[in-house]
């Protein structure tokens, strides 16, 4: 027994590659950083991009077969889903890049640890999204969260993003001890760590089913932390104020997209034996999240605000998909046919509404970082007032961007929605439907306020004119994006499909 | 004998945990943290792993816990004189939450394992440097490369969060 193992790798590195580019660039990042001394910052950025670029074209290289391969003996299950993830972070964290970019220079003040921590936060989020043992959950997490701690509350000079790092660091910590008891319980339910472990012990029924209830509700709160559901959001509005705008974006995008993946492979895992107790849980969540976040949103007068109270509502409507998933309507049916169409169409409804939120959110905060002037934040709604006429594409991209966050029918928002509560009704959901779609009205008012203040106010001499060409022009790519999708949505809706099918245990 | 052992290991650790909470100076918390890392290497070495039992006390107990009384004793650890002892109503029941857990995971394990019986001995060499060493490089790789990551990204952070005091005017 103590003959030393080494684990034959070797023929896993064509799917290991984009992890190995992503941390190996990280380091790199880190090195040319300490030993290029310029004031300047941009080839760290350029280097930064060209790290995520070749990650992403990494993840085409893979030795044939579909479906999930399980690598390094069953930590990682990688298949089309971890690939979704995997593109979605790159893709946020290209933006980001430009973004935060585009706001050094404007500012002459740069963050050079930006880099490569953003560049380990997604190696956190990558490895979260394909996690198939708890220990991976687990160290994904706290890759992930550390990075943005730092990235939160590293703005120098800064008080406000100093006090959201903190509050940010304390609450996440408590989060962290949450889930890691949870998983104690889980793993003393099951007898180890594996998801493989935890659905045989679900499957054979044996073990203590209250272990598995308690740890499973408490991993759920850590999840519920990271994602911002509502009885633990209350992080949320400050840390997304407080924050640059770059990282809220960010946060906002990648960190709630990362949480959701592993969140719905969990549900997924619990839902043969647990549906009973998680089913009524999630769903009160659910409607908690989208009722409070919308109607708090509604009397918010800081854009920053309003676009952390709307990320818990939409964090909500997410939620719908995943009772969805393991309601009783689908439940249990991992054998009926008909049972199981319903949920693969929530859980492909869910892929595709986390792309086009990210679409639509990052475009919404690559503005606001846009339109600042030096050393300060567009954040005040008022002060958007005339903005049509200062920086009439800056508008135009917020505005798309608030209409789909509305679900206003041509942007991808609406189609996103669309998808999600009709894979809610056919689960036979419609309360719940109904509940959302009464949401989704509330909140069109207040991101109409928004373009209300931008197209009919008179422009004041306190109103917002920044311009950063680059950043806004990254951003109406994405305003376009969001645009193409909702006309022609459906080949990425059946792509999600196909990749919802994969997930097996 | 082990079972003994195993429970007064234990029953230490959460009472150096609790005292560790409940005291005011830093200083003396870090102590009672010492304990309870100390009865946690006792509980690794009933349940068959020296190696780890070992490491605890070496690394945990002796050299972070030295950083930590370091740190503490430099910046003139905080002692809370007249901190409000009563919690605010709204936290009681998240601080039921945590012995509820320990009662549940306790219960649970005697349930099944009637009069706290021990299972078999492990097989021979269970816990050995060679055995943990295999674990860490074999079927724990992947958790091993990532915590070196999540140390590092520690590193930088707290490089990066502590370079700016020095920037700063204290005024």
């Amino acid at each position: 027994m103590n003959g030393f193992l080494v684990p034959a790798i070797g023929d896993q590195l064509d799917v290991l590659l984009p992890y190995l580019v992503v941390a190996g660039g990280g380091l790199l990042v880190m090195l040319v950083d300490a030993f290029v001394r310029t004031m300047r910052k941009d080839h760290l950025s350029l280097l930064t991009l060209a790290v995520l670029l070749l990650a992403a074209l990494s993840q085409l290289v893979r030795g044939g077969g579909g479906g999930e391969r399980e690598i390094l003996s069953g930590m990682m299950a990688v298949g089309d889903y971890a690939r979704f993830f995997n593109y979605l972070f790159i893709g946020c964290g290209v933006l980001t890049t430009v973004f935060a970019t585009s706001t050094f220079d404007r500012d002459e003040h740069y963050r050079p640890e930006f880099y490569p921590l953003l560049l380990f936060s997604i190696l956190g989020m990558m490895v979260l999204a394909a996690a198939s043992d708890l220990l991976t959950v687990f160290l994904g997490i706290e890759t992930m969260s550390l990075a943005v701690y730092v990235l939160v509350g590293g703005v120098r000079g800064d008080t406000r993003s100093s006090e959201a790092g903190f509050k940010y660091l304390l609450l996440g910590g408590f989060a962290s001890a949450f889930l890691l008891m949870g998983m104690a319980l889980l793993y003393g339910f099951a007898g180890g760590t594996a998801f493989s472990d935890i659905s045989r012990a679900l499957a054979q029924n044996s073990g203590d089913m209250s272990l598995a209830l308690l740890g499973g509700g408490l991993v759920l709160v850590g999840f519920g932390f990271k994602v911002a559901l509502v009885p633990f959001h209350m992080w949320t509005p400050d840390v997304y104020d407080g924050a640059p705008a770059y990282v809220t974006g960010f946060m906002a995008t990648a960190v709630k997209a990362a949480g959701f993946a592993i969140l719905l492979r969990f549900a997924w895992l619990m839902q043969p034996q647990l549906a009973f107790a998680w089913y009524p849980v999630l769903t009160v969540l659910a409607v908690l999240t989208m009722s409070v976040g919308n109607l708090v949103a509604l009397a918010q007068s800081s854009l920053k605000r309003l676009l952390a109270w709307s990320s818990i509502a939409h964090a909500g409507y997410l939620m719908l998909g995943v009772v969805t998933l393991i309601s009783p309507g689908t439940g249990g049916s991992a054998q009926m046919v008909l049972g199981r169409e319903v949920g693969e169409s929530a859980g492909s409804a869910l892929l595709f509404y986390l792309l086009a939120y990210s679409l639509m959110n990052l475009a919404a905060f690559g503005v606001i970082g846009a339109v600042g002037s030096k050393g300060r934040e567009a954040d005040d709604i008022e002060r958007y007032a005339g903005l049509s006429r200062r920086r009439p594409v800056a508008a135009a991209v917020l505005a798309i961007a608030m209409l789909s966050l509305a679900g206003i029918p041509p942007m991808v928002g609406f189609m996103s929605k669309f998808y999600l509560f009709s894979a809610v009704v056919r689960a036979g959901l419609v309360p719940l439907a109904v509940i959302g779609v009464i949401n989704s009205l509330v909140s069109v008012y207040y991101y109409l306020r928004v373009i209300v203040v931008m197209y009919m106010k008179q422009p004041e001499a306190d109103s917002y004119e920044g311009g950063e060409p680059v950043a806004i022009g990254a951003a109406a790519l994405l305003a376009a994006l969001v645009l193409l999708l909702g006309v022609m949505p459906d080949s990425l809706h059946r792509a999600a499909l196909i990749i919802f099918r994969q997930i097996t245990f | 004998m082990e079972a003994f052992l195993f429970w007064t290991c234990g029953a230490l650790m959460v009472f150096g945990g609790v005292m560790m909470v409940l005291q005011r100076s830093a200083v003396v918390a870090a102590l009672w943290l010492v304990f309870a890392f100390i009865a946690a290497a006792g509980v690794f070495a009933v349940l068959s792993a020296p190696f780890l039992a070992i490491m605890q006390v070496l690394v945990y107990a002796g050299a972070i816990m030295v950083l930590f009384l370091f740190v503490i004793m430099m910046l003139q650890g905080p002692v809370m004189e007249g901190e409000r002892r009563r919690m605010a109503l709204p936290l009681w029941p998240g601080a039921a939450i945590p012995p509820l857990a320990v009662l549940v995971l306790v219960g649970g394990w005697l349930g099944r394992n009637s009069a706290g019986s021990f299972p078999a001995a492990p097989p021979a060499g269970f816990g050995s440097p060679g055995h943990v060493a295999a674990a860490m490089l074999g079927r724990y790789l992947l958790a091993f490369e990532l915590i070196s990551i999540v140390l590092l990204v520690a590193i930088i952070g707290a490089l990066s969060l502590g370079h700016r005091e020095r920037n700063q005017t204290w005024s």
